[in-house]
Parts: structure tokens; sequence; C-alpha cells
């Protein structure tokens, strides 16, 4: 098959964005139309690419394209494509969920007079996902990494006159530059160490024979520092893995995702839950040969994972924003397909991406439905829905019950395929930590999910005013969502397709995946942290058997670590405000006083000093020049004798 | 005909309107603004022909025209264009026009200041098309001296004490530079003094280079009258309160255009010339360039006034053409001639944005200002994306100019590297306050009656200097592939050298 196809997948997208920039989004129904329209017919084509690999080429398809970008000397950046199986169930997952989520936010949006410069951004934002998941060069890969990131930051701030919405944008933004700091600085040592920043080639130099044991740096003759392309091949790893904490909201560059729900939800949805955040973990599984040869870059990668799942969700037990909540519930569960990756499965994190895609999008629209009928995003404002939002409740409901891994739903597959990793981790990351930690955190992840459902949905009415259930072309999409959220376990993924779908890029070495059996151990291991965790909530926030008041209080610190976040937000303000700052009011104040007052001024008030002194010997008296003379001749004599 | 003369055109018709402007009644300003457009238009046209027509793959001195003035002194009318030039002609025209078209409101002696305007344009012209010494310094002073009116007289705030700094500074480092350029004058280099550069160059080439003794002294000296125009940590504080006191189109030409005059003349001069001198001064360079990146962009963070944000941004932007320099790899230093092009396109942008709203609020404070998106969108959106370019965003000439300089620096000098990407995210923190501080947020009532950018007129010079932005930036190599036959024999001789030096 050609490329032409990806080109055009990847274009239109831009194509509708410059057209509704220049002067389309004057009128709304055109805006719309080819703002979706793109989308759609780029699943199409993805779909035209997709269905021959399923049905039959399988795990060697691939298509590439490259066309020079820039050159000078010897050194070389291309533009190109890389179409091959990692890249098609990413393109699904980008271009099936966005397309119901652009539908979706014909509803959410319906009142908003900028809703054409709304779209214009998501389409904006479409290109630029499009093409980190269709990049076949590391610079390629930045570039597009940088788009993403300026995309959302226009829709983050999208409410711009929101003090709070453009405080979350610039957060946003900020965070992911120093996370891109690393990332570039780790495919500089990439592109030196290997010579080239294509994947493929890059691939296949790493893996060559005896690569990895190349003398790379020398200082001192034998006795003095000698480092092995293995070395560079980590540090450049660890550094890469900055990128990815940024864009995936890895601890500790999480911060700004949950500011970033002062989107509009939809936006919220789409980038900050299903796809953009999600690159973090695609680029992981892309370049996966470079973390594969080093255990301690894996170790670091697991670790990291292991570590932001469960930091996140302990935070997500005590906040009350419906959107923070789901917000810090991603960054969770984007932390455990980290460390399935860290724990060498590049198969079940990229399975996990695909079941959350659609469960939390799902679960980011349903939260859309309700703040749209209650006007609040505070679940302590809310209660009761249920009788009012039927079809949303029931929806929201099964989310929730995928999320929370629940036999038989998409998330029992792809996250009990992860937890199954942690009991029997690789040598590198065999501790403690990793085999308990991700178990409790889903103990979490079911008590704050059925929190926010019965505080929500069941109970006392504590809303104000009428709310409504939500219209048809809002709840369709979640539907088509949810029918997704449900089936996408063994039925729609099989061993098979799962194989089909890796990256060519791919270590031969790299773990095998075994697909979690439906066994009885497993489904009553997954219901037994169901019910620990639901059951919990259930106690506490339903039957109102237990006061959540005198659990905080017997808590205490605990209690006040996760409410406050674990404090990170305070560290980073503290040392934005008192050291960099500082720092800049330091040169700031050097500039003004050293540079600009000693030297400048300086040597300006010592020109017209000198200036001064000397004209007072322009005295115009024959005898005073007369006696200088004298001096001088005097000194020029005393000096010769 | 065209062929032969369109160097001579593109430097006539500047001096032409000039002097017709002497003729044209001052109360006729329609008169004025309209010639100035014109030219600059036609200027325009010229030097995308001059783009289109370079022979990319013969490469070298191109559209040569020679005529001899004193010939006793080796003083010649010598024209010629390389790569580097010719990026930095159609810079020059692009920031010449747009700068005309801004200064249409200007109504204050309108006459007057398109004469200084052109006036100033035909030294820039001069400098970037001269082969020869001697008039590259002539033309250098012709540039200098109408900045020192037009800020004076035209400028705001501060505006004695800012012109009068920038002047001497400018000429200072002219009058540093002058002696280096007479001792190679007077080197011996060629067997009769002259101040033909072709020539001096060739025999240089041809192994007669100065010793290596002349060239360390001789290549500080060149360093650091050129660097005070790049502008070089500590030597830059003339040009953030020149930016900022000068009117629109001065600022634009003053960031766009002549502060490249400095970077653009050391590659033209000290480093082609005297290339074993460069090797061993400009690994100097690369640390105070450092300085430039980052102090720079500290200071810019705590200022208060937009234009001196902008200002003290340029400053450590310049320390990225420097590092691209100091690298000299044919990938670095096409970047830093690329950056120069780009980010002379994007400041003058960045000075016409602000000068359009500060005609009307007439402060530039963020504090006061806020919420502007609202009033004046057009004009917003431009500078927002005149920031997203400043900071290096993919898809504007900026971001594949500073990927080339740090990719290719990062073999020679990997600790300013760093610090020039660990610039961007110092920049993208100034830059992105700006932003919020001044156009979004709630709006302040006072500013209900701004006047937003209407007509093309109006909105020409922003539509313009962004699609060039734009363009390049997503097609670099259409530019880069120009620039980098300039770049190449550059980089050979230096590799030569570096090699003879046993480096």
């Amino acid at each position: 098959m050609s490329a032409q196809g990806a080109w055009l997948i990847l274009f239109l997208p831009l194509a509708a964005a410059v057209a509704i920039g220049f002067g389309l989004h004057r009128y709304r129904v055109p805006t719309l139309i080819v703002s979706i329209g793109t989308v759609l017919v780029g699943f199409g084509i993805a779909a035209f690419y997709y269905l021959p690999v399923l049905l039959e080429t399988g795990p060697s398809f691939m298509v590439t394209d490259s066309i020079r970008w820039v050159t000078a000397g010897e050194t070389s950046f291309s533009y190109g494509i890389l179409l091959d199986g990692l890249s098609l169930i990413m393109l699904m997952v980008v271009l099936g969920v966005g397309g119901l989520i652009f539908i979706y936010s014909l509803g959410y949006m319906k009142d908003d007079e900028g809703i054409t410069r709304f779209y214009g951004c998501l389409s904006l934002f479409m290109f630029s996902m499009l093409g980190i998941v269709l990049s076949n060069n590391f610079f390629q890969i930045f570039i597009h990494w940088e788009l993403v990131g300026v995309s959302s930051y226009l829709l983050i701030g999208y409410y711009y006159k929101k003090p709070a919405a453009s405080a979350a944008s610039n957060k946003a933004f900020l965070t992911n530059r120093v996370g891109d700091f690393g990332f570039m600085l780790g495919i500089l040592m990439l592109f030196y160490a290997t010579g080239t920043a294509n994947f493929l080639d890059m691939a296949t130099v790493i893996q060559s024979p005896g690569y990895l044991d190349e003398v790379a740096f020398q200082v001192g003759g034998v006795h003095g520092w000698t480092l092995t392309n293995e070395f560079f091949l980590w540090v450049s790893a660890t550094l890469t893995l900055m990128g990815i904490m940024g864009k995936s909201a890895q601890f500790p560059l999480h911060v700004w995702l949950p500011d970033a729900m002062e989107g509009p939800t939809p936006v919220s949805a789409l980038i900050h839950a299903a796809t953009m955040v999600a690159a973090g973990v695609f680029l992981l599984a892309r370049v996966f040969f470079i973390y594969l040869p080093s255990d301690i870059a894996m170790s670091i990668v697991a670790h990291l994972g292991m570590f932001t799942a469960f930091f996140a969700a302990t935070i997500a037990t005590t906040q009350f924003d419906i959107k923070r909540i789901l917000a810090f519930s991603t960054l969770s569960q984007l932390g455990y397909m980290v460390m399935a990756i860290g724990l060498g499965s590049t198969d079940v994190a990229m399975y996990h991406l695909t079941t959350h895609a659609f469960f939390k999008a799902l679960l980011f629209l349903g939260a859309g439905a309700v703040i749209h009928a209650v006007h609040t995003n505070d679940i302590r404002q809310m209660g009761g829905l249920f009788s009012r939002m039927k079809i949303t409740s029931t929806l929201f409901l099964i989310g929730t019950l995928a999320l929370c891994g629940v036999y038989p739903l998409s998330g029992f597959w792809s996250k009990d395929g992860i937890l199954h990793l942690t009991a029997q981790p690789p040598a590198y990351a065999d501790d403690i930590f990793i085999r308990w930690l991700p178990t409790i955190t889903a103990v979490l992840t079911s008590y704050y999910m059925f929190r926010l459902f019965f505080l929500t949905f069941v109970g006392k009415p504590r809303y104000h005013g009428e709310p409504h259930e939500a219209p048809k072309v809002m709840w369709m999409p979640m539907a088509l969502l949810c029918v997704m959220a449900i089936i996408s376990g063994p039925v729609l993924f099989t061993h098979e397709v799962l194989e089909s779908f890796r990256s060519v890029t791919r270590p031969m070495e790299a773990m095998d995946f075994h697909h979690i059996d439906g066994d009885y151990h497993t489904i009553l291991h997954a219901l037994m942290i169901f019910v620990i965790g639901a059951g919990a909530a259930f106690v506490s926030f339903w039957a109102g058997w237990v006061n959540p008041e005198t659990i905080k209080k017997m808590l205490g610190p605990v209690h006040r670590l996760f409410d406050n976040r674990w404090y990170i937000d305070d560290i980073y303000a503290w040392i934005i405000e008192n050291i960099q700052q500082n720092f800049a009011r330091f040169c700031d104040g050097f500039d003004r006083i050293v540079i600009i007052g000693c030297f400048v001024n300086g040597s300006a008030w010592l020109t017209r000093a000198s200036g001064a002194v000397l004209s007072r010997y322009q005295t115009g008296s024959v005898r005073t020049y007369a006696l200088l003379f004298a001096a001088g001749v005097a000194a020029l004599l005393a000096l010769n004798l | 005909m065209l062929e032969t003369h369109i160097l001579n055109l593109l430097l006539l018709i500047p001096a032409a309107v000039t002097v017709l402007l002497f003729f044209v009644p001052s109360e006729n300003k329609l008169a004025c603004r309209a010639l100035s457009v014109g030219a600059g238009l036609v200027t325009l046209v010229l030097a995308g022909y001059l783009f289109f027509q370079y022979d990319q793959d013969a490469g070298g001195m191109q559209f040569l025209f020679r005529m001899d003035w004193v010939p006793s002194l080796g003083i010649q009318h010598q024209l010629a264009v390389d790569g580097i030039s010719v990026a930095m002609v159609l810079l020059t025209a692009i920031v010449y026009t747009a700068g005309a078209l801004v200064s249409w409101h200007v109504e204050k002696r309108s006459k007057d200041f398109y004469i200084l305007l052109n006036a100033l344009v035909t030294g820039v012209f001069g400098v970037f098309l001269s082969m020869d010494l001697f008039f590259f310094y002539f033309y250098y002073e012709l540039a200098v001296v109408p900045m020192y009116l037009l800020i004076g007289y035209w400028g705001s705030a501060n505006r004695e004490y800012a012109t009068m700094k920038l002047t001497l500074y400018l000429t200072a480092g002219a009058v540093v530079a002058l002696l280096g350029l007479l001792m190679l004058y007077f080197s011996g280099i060629t067997s009769e003094p002259t101040f033909d550069l072709l020539a001096i160059k060739a025999a240089v080439d041809a192994g007669g280079g100065l010793s290596l003794a002349t060239q360390n002294i001789l290549f500080p000296l060149l360093l650091v009258g050129f660097a005070t125009i790049a502008p070089m940590w500590p030597l830059h504080t003339w040009s953030p309160g020149g930016h900022a006191a000068a009117p629109s189109a001065a600022s634009m030409m003053h960031a766009g255009v002549l502060m490249k005059l400095g970077s653009y003349a050391i590659i033209r001069i000290a480093m082609p010339l005297l290339p074993e001198g460069a090797v061993i001064w400009l690994p100097w360079v690369a640390v105070l360039c450092s300085f430039n990146i980052i102090y720079g962009g500290l200071v810019a963070m705590n200022q208060k006034d937009m234009k001196f944000v902008i200002g003290y941004s340029s400053s450590s932007h310049m320390g990225y053409v420097l590092l691209g320099i100091a690298a000299f790899s044919d990938l670095s230093l096409s970047g830093a001639v690329f950056l120069m092009f780009a980010h002379g396109v994007m400041t003058a942008l960045a000075f016409s944005l602000i000068g359009f709203f500060y005609e009307q609020t007439h402060t530039r404070m963020l504090d006061d200002l806020g919420g502007l998106m609202k009033q004046i969108p057009f004009v917003g959106i431009c500078f927002v994306m005149m920031a997203m370019a400043s900071l290096g965003l993919p898809g504007f000439a900026n971001f594949a100019s500073e990927l080339m300089i740090i990719v290719g620096s990062w073999e020679r000098y990997p600790i300013p590297t760093i610090c020039a990407l660990f610039g961007l995210v110092i920049g993208a923190t100034y830059l992105l306050r700006t932003v919020k501080a001044s156009f979004l947020g709630e709006m302040n009532p006072k500013w209900e009656k701004l006047r937003d950018a209407h007509g093309w007129l109006e909105r020409s010079p922003f539509i313009l200097l962004l699609a060039v932005l734009i363009f390049f930036g997503f097609a670099p190599w259409t530019l880069v592939d120009v620039i980098s036959t300039g770049v190449e024999p550059l980089v050979d001789t230096l590799h030569a050298a570096e090699a003879a030096l046993g480096r």
C-alpha cells in the first residue's frame, strides 16, 4: 500500500485548521462540517489500512515515506511517515475516539460564541497528534510533541478571559517545556551516538551485535574513564523519559494535568484523557529498543510508573471536583501503562492505552453531561442525579466498572494484564513496591471512582435548578464509547490482534504478551479488589454507616498530605517565587547597577570628569604652561639618567 | 541588464527615494508614504528575484558589479552576493516594506521621518551588498546616523539617553573594528594595499594569510568591534534601551536588521580572513553567548515594559546566533544565518504590533495592560503567534533555525548547547507571561476604546511578516539551501585552519 493515504490523514486536519483560521471561522456550519469531516475521512482512510492488517497481513505490515526537510552539509532532517501496526492502532484510537468527541462537542459547545475557534484549535490538535503517531524520526516527533503542546495550551486557555484558565494553560506549556528540555537532550545524545534519528535505522544500529560494548568516550588512557555506548544509551533513554513525563504527566511533571481541567470538558476527554497524554506511552512503545538493553533504564521506567499510579490515586480519594478526580485517575492509569512498559511488556501497555481511551473518554463525556446539567464541577453539589439523567448515569456506571476492572468489561483484561506482570516482575524491578503498590492502587481506584459515583448519582439531591438529560448528540457518542468499553476485551483484541499491532522497531528479545485467561483465580482476584474498594465507598458515601469525617480525622496528616496533593504544587510555587524570580531579579539588578550603572554610565562619567579636570589646565597662562613644560623636561631627564 | 545592475538597483532605490523626498512638499504626506512603501515593494520584488535567480549549484559570489572609485588607495564600488547575503538582502527588503507600511500613521514630520528611514535602509543594503571594506564601513555609519535622529526626535520615554548610548556604543564598536580593518588593509596580505574584500579573501585562500601572532591580535579587535553590534554580553545594554525608546519602524529596522550587521560582519570579514584567529578565539564567544542566552532571558523575565521584554529577548536570541557561529559546523552556521533572518522578521513583527497598540494606549507596562484580546483580536492573535515563533514553536522559521544551531553545536560545545536548550524554557516563561499579562484575563475598562487593525493596509505588514515566518518554518530547505552554499566554503576554510593548528 502506498503512503499517500497516510499523508492525507495527516494533512487533512491541518488544511481544516488553516481554512478555519483564514476566514472560514466566520461561517459556523461550514466550519463544523470541515472540521468534523476531515476527522471522519481520516478515520475512513485509516480503516482502509486497518482492515487488511486485521484480516491477513499481520505483524509485517509497514508503509514508509520520507521527504527532506532541511539539509546543511552532511546533516539532514527529514519529515516522513512510518505506518506500522503500532501507529495503526493509535490512529484508530485517536481518530475514532476523536471523531466521537468532535461530534459530542456539537452539543456541548452549542451556545458558545467561540465555537468556530474551538473547532479550529481541535483540528490543529488533530494534526499535531497524528504527526506524533505517524512520525518516522525523533526530530519530527519532537516537532509534533511541541505542536500538541501548543494546541493543548490554546484549548486549556479557551476561556481566556478566566484568569485560572490562562494560568493553567501557561502551567501546562511550561511544565512540558521543562520535560522537552530533557527530551531534546536525550534526542541529541541518541543522534550522535547512533548517527541517525530515524527510528528504524536507530533500532538497527542499537541492535547490531557488539554495539553496546563499543567504547564511545574515553578520558585519561587505560586507567581513566571509559564509557561504552551502553552507558550513553541509558543516560539518553532517561533524559528522553523527561519528555514522556511531561506529556504523559508522570511524577514529578504531572502538575499541569489536573489544572488543565480548566479547559472545556470535551477537550479534557480527548486531549487530557484519551489521546495526547497517551503520547508518552506510545513513544515508549515506539522506542522501546533504547530502554530494553539497560536494566537501569527499565527499572527507572517501571518505578516511575508505579509511583505515579499510586501517588495520583491517593490524591484522587480526597478531591471534590468531578473533573479533577478523573484527571488524577488518568494520571494513575497512565502510571500503570508506563509501569507495564518498564516491566517489559509494550503489548499490555498499548492494550490498556486503548481500552482506557474508551472508558476514560466515556467518563469525561459523562462528567461533561453532568456539568452541563448542574452547572458546577463540585460533587458536593450534585447527588441523586440518577433519576434525572438515567442514560448518562447508566453509561457512567459502566465506564466506572470498566475502569475498576470488573469482569468481563475491557478494563478487566487490560488492567489485570498489568497486575499480572507485577506478580512476577523481572529481576531488575523485583521489590516489594512493584509487587504490592499496583494492587493497592487498584483498590484505591475502585474506592475513589465509587465515591465519585455515589456522591454524584445517588443519595440526597444537593443540586440547584432543574437538571435534565443530555441531548442525543451528546449521549449517542457516549453510547458508542460505552459499547467499545464493554467489548474491547478479548472480543476485539485477541492474542493475534494484539501481536499485529506491534511497532516494527520492537526488539526481537522483548517479552511476549501472555493474554490473561479469564480463569477463576484472576476473576476472583479482580473481584476482591473491586469489592474492597467499592465497598469502602459504599459504607461511607451511600449507606452512611461510617462518617467520612471521622476517617479523615483518624488519618490526620496522611489525609492532609493527600488533600494537598503531596504539597508538590506548593514546592514548585516556592521554587518559582524564591529561586527563579530571585535569579531573574538578580540578573536584572546586575544589569542595571553593575553593567549599566558602573561600567556604561561610569565610563560616561569618567569621560566628562576627565574633560572637566583637563580643562582646568587649559588656563591660557603662559607661566603655567612653562612650568609644566619644565617639570616634564626634568622628569624625562631624571628617568634617563 | 537586470542581471548586471540588480544589486545597484537595490542600493539605488532607497537612496533615490531619500533624495527625492527632499523635493516633495512636506504637506503632501501621502506622497511621502506612498513613495516609501512603493520603494519597499520594489526592493522586495528585486530581493525575491535575487533569491530565485541565485544559482545554488554554482554557489559563491554572484551578480558581481565592480567599478573603480579611488584606484590609488584600492577603493572600489564593488557589489556581489553569496548565499548568506541573499538571505540578508531578502530580510532587509521584507523589514523595509513592513516598516514603511507601519509608519503610515506617523504624523509628526512624516517627510523627515521617511527621509531618515530610507537613508538607514540604504546603509543597511550597502553593508550587505558591498564587497569592499571601505564602503562596508561607510554604509555602516550611514545606517547608524539616521538611527540616532530617529530615536532622538520620534522616540518615546528616555529617548535622549537611549539614543546617545546607542550611538556611542555603535560608534565605539565601529571604531574598534575600523582599527582592525585598517590593520588588515596595511597588513600586506595583498601586494598593493586594497580594500577589495574579494581580493584579500583570494589572497588568504591562496595561502597568503597573516601570521598566527597577527591574527591573534586582529581577530579579537574585529570580534569586539562587531560583537558590540551583535550584541554580545556584556556589551548588550545599548540595545534594549534603544529598542524601547525608538519609534516602531526604527525598532523594527534596528532589531530586525541593524543588529544582524554585527554577526554578519563576523561571518563576512573576521572569520574568512582570519581563520586561525577565529579557531583560537571562538570558544570564548561560545562562553559569552551562554551568558547572552541565560542572562538575557532571566533579565527579560523581570521586565515590566513590554518593549524591554522583547529587547532583552533579542539579546538572548542573538546568543543563539553567536553560538551557531562559534561552533562553525555546516549545520550550526547555516542555522545561525537562518536565525538572523527568522529573528529579524519575528522581532520586526513584535515591535510593529507593540507600536500599534502603544499609539493608542500610551503605555507598554504589563501591569496596566491585560485582556486586550477581547478588544483587538486581530492584533492579539498576531501577537500570540509572534510569541510562539519567538519561543521556538515548530512551524515557525525560528524553531527550524534554533534546532539547526542546537544540533550543530552539540558536538563542539555541549555545555553552551545545554544552556541554549535551557534558554528555550526561559524564553517560553517570559513570553507566555507577557502574553498572559497583556492580552488574556479580564480587560481593564479603560481600553474599551481601542481600535483593532482594520483593512488591508493596516493588516498587511503583520500578515507579510507572519507569512514569511510560517512559510520558512514549514519549508526551511528553500532558504537553507541558499544559505548553505555561502556557509560551506567558510566552514571548510575554518576546518582547514583548525587542522593546521593541530587542534
